[in-house]
């Protein structure tokens, strides 16, 4: 082993969780020097002066990562009275939530729509070091049609020429991906069953973003925007459920299969209706939470056919939204489990398959170049998925981040 | 009924209501209120209690003289660069750092304005957890006066007064004026800068208006108006002349203790200058910062001796100030002369009075439940005010970063 410097460290839990492989690796070290992985190292061959650190009964794994986030929103069932305030309230709101999400030993997350500038203000301010918070993957304003879902949020397009000068000014404001708002969804006068761009139109995007060297992911609550969707050669879909007029929920197989064959990831956000549920508890009404019920069975069946068909699930909350925290990835990954990925396919589906639907190569995984955002979870996450929420330490770029004393 | 909240037991409290602490007393602290300060045994039997032992509890600190859109890194106003959602963001951050360090409140002394009243408000709707944020708005300076780059400039008496009345339109919790050149280039300390006329008309729109005035002053002219304007204080107080050496003004200070103006110093400023220079850089930089230095702490002392009220700020984000410094301005204040007693009153109670924030900075019943645990005793040992133990704002605990 070559001189240590004193930029290095070498990090020594029980378990190492690498999101390369689905085994957990023991007797290892993680090697840091400065922001970046070094390699893993075997705990025998290590000489007596080696810089470790021991984090005994831990695990660590790659930083996680939420793959929708909305940094501007309240996540406390706000939402609506939230975009009363102006930008500057909003941008300070949202670093918060970057910072609760990194606390969480969430390291990067993505944010797949927020208003105006706002997310673009608060990735400035933590690379300045004036706040501090998860590294942030943005897309500033969804394009969504005139008075789509979304629409306050600033990204309305129409037309092949607007639609293609929209993504250009997105990628003008420094967006990393282009969102895109496919069916109607949560704001008033948009329904969810209902497809939102022509064919044309988002053929046009992806072009556009593709040629800028971007990906486009796209929100889809309905069959007629997934087919769309697909047919435009979009990247990745969020949500994927498959609403029907009415609330009802009818699973389309091969559309499933059509996902699948086409390599689009799915991002199926389904804490938000478990969330929600939690939040009305027993004595909430029980119309609300029945519609719920029936959302959350209709979205995990979703996500399960997409899974058989061999879709590749990955994990984000749509924290900010409704009532999901931006510290409720854990609950996610529980969920991905339930439609059926195993415990460590769950969790790469918050590390290295995120990153690789991102496009990002120096997250998500334990290898060595990789920046080193780690975490050590306070038992084996594979094992007993509560270890999720027990953060015990969190390194961003090798640099401890101050965890608020539980 | 059981009763509810929590009886917080540490070995001495410290009300900022005289200037000694007391030991054997709780402070029950029951939703957003201090219930009682009382002694356990006048408490419920089945309130629980929460023993600190080693620890002194006082009233959330108050800095009253900070720059929440500066970061305190260095520079002056290079950050203003930034557009105001990210200089909002670094607000907020900065108002949680000094939340950390035990400060419940921050009076924010010159901003760009939308930026701190953006992240007061969203400390207010409990998004952004970090300490109340009391802003002035843009600060009122003549045309390319001090601090022009956050975009209070005015003139005359009409303008002035229409430029208060909109501060208050847009929010603002206080006026905030600059009275003489500062620290910007093309100003001068010594220079005094709004008329008396414009001064007044300022401060008596003001008042009118409910809002109280602080000047900035870095000269004794500047002072003199400020006190016969009925300003009801000033930062800083300096008395620089041309050629920039600084000249006690005795009658100036006597104005001003006769007006009772209050002052705050912010001494913290030359001493974290100087902290950052290394042996690499020019000593006649040392050399002037040094004399700064003493120059203000004199200055200071012979304000205090006139009995001229102080309060505890430290132009945080300024230069190189950081926002968890007021310990240090604290401490600096006994260097001025202030006891022990005075010099926490400083930070606590004195200042909520002078600034005329109610319902803060004392512990007593049925005041906000702001208040701070340190380690040791801070009337003896001033370094106490920097082993935070436990931080409560509105009577909820802040959860501290470990170690």
């Amino acid at each position: 082993m070559a001189d240590f410097t004193a930029q290095d460290r070498i990090y020594l839990p029980d378990r190492v969780f690498t999101a390369l492989e689905d085994r957990m690796r023991e007797g290892t070290g993680v090697w840091v020097r400065g922001e970046r992985i070094q390699a893993l190292v075997a705990v025998g061959d290590l000489p007596l002066d080696a810089p470790v650190e021991r984090w005994p009964g831990t695990t660590i794994t790659p930083g996680l990562i939420d793959a929708h986030v909305h940094l501007d929103n309240p996540g406390d069932g706000s939402t609506l009275a939230a975009m009363e305030e102006a930008d500057e309230v909003l941008a300070a709101a949202g670093a918060r939530h970057a910072r609760t999400a990194l606390e969480a030993g969430i390291t990067t997350v993505r944010d797949c729509g927020s208003r105006g500038d706002t997310v673009f203000s608060i990735r400035r301010a933590i690379d300045l070091g004036w706040a501090s918070g998860s590294a942030i993957v943005a897309a500033g304003s969804p394009l969504t049609v005139p008075r789509g879902h979304g629409w306050p949020m600033g990204g309305e397009v129409a037309g092949l020429e607007g639609v293609r000068a929209g993504v250009r000014a997105q990628r003008a404001k420094g967006a990393d991906f282009i969102k895109v708002i496919n069916s109607g969804g949560g704001t008033p006068g948009t329904y969810a069953w209902q497809a939102a761009f022509p064919i044309e139109e988002l053929r046009a995007i992806v072009e556009e973003a593709h040629g800028l060297n971007m990906r486009v992911t796209v929100h889809c609550l309905c069959t007629e925007a997934l087919q769309r969707t697909l047919a435009a050669g979009a990247d990745q879909i969020e949500h994927g459920h498959f609403l029907l007029e009415g609330d009802r929920i009818e699973v389309d197989g091969p559309t499933a299969d059509a996902i699948a064959a086409a390599g689009v990831f799915v991002t199926p956000t389904m804490v938000v209706a478990s969330s929600l549920l939690e939040r009305l508890g027993d004595d909430g009404d029980p119309a609300e939470r029945d519609r719920w019920l029936r959302m959350l069975d209709g979205w995990l069946a979703g996500a399960r056919r997409l899974r058989e068909a061999g879709v590749r699930l990955v994990a984000g909350t749509d924290a900010g939204w409704r009532w999901v925290r931006f510290d409720d990835l854990p609950s996610e990954i529980s969920l991905l489990r339930q439609v059926g990925l195993s415990a460590a396919a769950s969790l790469r589906a918050a590390t290295s398959e995120s990153a690789t639907a991102m496009g990002l190569d120096d997250v998500g995984a334990i290898a060595p170049g990789r920046r080193a955002d780690l975490v050590a979870f306070a038992g084996d996450p594979v094992a007993d998925p509560t270890a999720l929420r027990r953060p015990v330490r969190v390194l961003q770029g090798g640099r401890a981040v101050a965890l608020p004393v539980r | 009924m059981p009763p509810t909240g929590v009886a917080y037991l540490p070995d001495r409290v410290f009300t900022g209501a005289a200037d000694r602490s007391e030991e054997g007393l709780a402070v029950w602290v029951e939703g957003d209120r201090v219930r009682d300060v009382a002694r356990p045994d006048a408490l419920p039997a089945d309130l629980p209690v929460r023993r600190l032992a080693g620890a002194t509890i006082l009233p959330g600190m108050i800095d009253a003289h900070a720059h929440l859109d500066l970061p305190g890194s260095g520079g002056r106003f290079e950050a203003l660069d930034e557009d105001d959602e990210t200089l909002s963001v670094g607000a907020a951050s900065h108002a949680r750092t000094a939340l950390l360090a035990g400060v419940t409140t921050v009076r924010d002394c010159g901003s760009r304005a939308r930026t701190v009243l953006g992240a007061r408000r969203a400390v207010e709707l409990g998004w952004f957890e970090a300490a109340t944020i009391r802003s002035a708005g843009a600060p009122l300076t003549v045309p390319r006066g001090h601090t022009w780059p956050m975009g209070g400039e005015t003139e005359g008496v009409e303008g002035c007064r229409r430029t208060v009345r909109a501060h208050h339109a847009a929010g603002v919790d206080f006026i905030k004026v600059i009275g003489s050149g500062g620290g910007t280039t093309g100003t001068h300390s010594w220079q005094p800068s709004f008329g008396q006329d414009e001064l007044s008309a300022i401060v008596d729109e003001a008042h009118r208006l409910g809002l109280r005035v602080t000047v900035h002053c870095l000269c004794g002219e500047a002072m003199r108006r400020a006190a016969r304007a009925g300003a009801d204080q000033i930062e800083h107080g300096q008395f620089y002349v041309e050629g920039d050496d600084l000249v006690l003004d005795p009658s100036a200070i006597d104005e001003l203790a006769r007006a009772g103006v209050a002052l705050t110093p912010t001494l913290v400023v030359s001493r974290a200058q100087i902290e950052r220079l290394t042996d690499a850089d020019d000593p006649a930089d040392r050399a002037r910062w040094q004399r700064m230095a003493d120059g203000w702490l004199e200055s200071a002392a012979a304000m205090h001796r006139a009995g001229v009220t102080i309060v505890a700020g430290t132009d945080s984000g300024w230069r190189y100030v950081g926002f968890a410094t007021l310990a240090r301005e604290i401490a600096i204040l006994r260097e001025v002369g202030l006891h022990a007693g005075e010099s926490l009153r400083a930070a606590t109670s004195t200042a909520a009075r002078v600034m005329g924030f109610d319902g803060i900075g004392t512990l007593a019943a049925g005041w906000q439940a702001d208040l701070v645990a340190v380690d040791g005793d801070p009337l003896a040992d001033v370094r106490a005010l920097e082993r935070v133990r436990m931080v409560v704002r509105r009577g909820r605990e802040v959860a501290l970063p470990t170690a």
